[in-house]
């Protein structure tokens, strides 16, 4: 046995960890050991009298919450981690901003080159009436009868030829009454104007009022 | 009669016993964080690993429940994750340093670098408070032994055991522990609070 093994064999007869006990007096012979195992033993003891730790209740706590499932309490160790629901739902929004757009070109593309119907009926009359367009002086009152018959299918059924004849009739009945008024003279009561006179003047009662049919 | 520790964590496991695992937690708070504390030195870093080495605790019982093969040495086992967050911790913060795995079982290697010269604590420990005289004698210890005796004296772990929970041979814990022994005395004696008296006193 050597030295260097005597010395580790009384750290463990020191901490009661030797296996041969009956070493031990046989060891203590060796005054450097006895004196080695003294000095030890004197800070065992004050190591051994050190006030021992513990962790804070409140670090418990946690672990407990922890072991009984409850992971929120256990200060998030447990918690797993949190899913990145803002950079989904960003995505999301992303991916349909994307296909509302390529919807929207898509669209537009179509209507660029597959005009309506009624515009496609129309163009051909069109090109037809101009291969068919008299030459000569004639051209220049030449009106496609294509063009004509599209304005007057597009005349609203208020535009009465006749209603309008009318209008213009009384339009230039006033003007011709009323021809020698210039700016600037003396007011004077509408029923005083040429045209606007009639032999009943004034307020009358509703009573003696007549309708022009007799009634 | 009391439970062992792998009854108490069968009853955690099979029946989902929580007063199993918070007797389990108690019966062993001291040792573990007693342990870390004297690792890093803070109190707030000692309940952050504490609480993180138990929760890694719950999860591998939890989930994967054949990390721990129940051979009886469930202290060990705990233990071996402790050390692991301490270390982490320690590395983390550049204040550890690895003792080369060469000259675990040589023995000689690591005693050759370790130095005979009285250490400087004697100005050190007189600014000590009484109370934390020893404490602070045992911070100044190299890292090496100082792991060697907080796990023998705080954890209550066999020289066998803290051998291979650190991965040397039981010479060498046995040397790192003869060695940070008599470096206490040491600063004890170069601080003149040898006397039993002057250090038991509250």
């Amino acid at each position: 046995m050597t030295h260097m093994d005597e010395k580790l064999q009384i750290v463990q007869h020191l901490y009661g960890e030797a296996a041969d006990r009956s070493a031990y007096h046989r060891l203590l012979e060796d005054e450097a050991v006895r004196a080695a195992y003294q000095a030890m033993s004197e800070v065992k003891f004050r190591l051994d009298h050190r006030p021992r730790q513990r962790p804070d209740a409140v670090v418990l706590d946690r672990i407990l919450a922890a072991a009984s499932g409850e992971a929120s309490v256990a200060g998030g160790a447990l918690r797993p981690d949190r899913p990145a629901l803002r950079l989904v739902s960003r995505r999301a929004f992303q991916w349909v901003g994307m296909a509302a757009a390529a919807v929207l070109v898509v669209g537009v593309g179509l209507m660029a080159f597959w005009p309506d119907e009624e515009p496609a009926s129309v163009a051909p009359a069109v090109a037809q009436e101009q291969t068919t367009m008299p030459e000569g002086p004639a051209s220049e009152s030449y009106v496609p009868s294509a063009a004509m018959q599209t304005t007057a299918d597009q005349t609203p059924a208020w535009d009465e030829a006749d209603e309008v004849r009318r209008l213009h009739r009384q339009i230039g009945m006033l003007q011709r009454g009323n021809a020698d008024l210039r700016w600037g003279e003396p007011v004077v009561p509408l029923e005083m104007l040429n045209g606007m006179t009639s032999r009943d003047t004034g307020v009358r009662p509703a009573r003696s009022r007549q309708r022009p049919d007799g009634y | 009669m009391h439970p062992t520790d792998e009854e108490l964590v069968a009853a955690y496991l099979v029946r989902g016993d929580q007063r199993a695992f918070r007797t389990l937690i108690e019966r062993h708070q001291e040792r573990v964080f007693g342990y870390l504390l004297g690792m890093v030195r803070d109190r707030e870093v000692a309940n952050d690993l504490f609480q993180e080495t138990f929760l890694r605790v719950i999860a591998a019982l939890q989930m994967r429940r054949g990390s721990y093969t129940q051979q009886g040495r469930f202290m060990g086992w705990v233990m071996r994750i402790a050390r692991n967050a301490a270390l982490d911790h320690l590395r983390s913060r550049k204040k550890w340093q690895d003792v080369d795995a060469g000259d675990a079982d040589d023995g000689l290697s690591f005693w050759d670098g370790l130095s005979d010269d009285a250490l400087p604590a004697d100005e050190q420990l007189h600014r000590s408070a009484q109370g934390d005289w020893l404490s602070d004698c045992i911070d100044r210890l190299p890292p090496e032994q100082r792991e060697v005796l907080l796990l023998r004296h705080e954890t209550e772990l066999t020289f066998r055991e803290i051998a291979e929970l650190t991965g040397c041979s039981i010479n060498t814990a046995l040397g790192r522990m003869r060695y940070a022994l008599l470096n206490l005395r040491r600063m004890m004696q170069g601080s003149k609070k040898n006397d039993l008296a002057d250090v038991m006193t509250p």
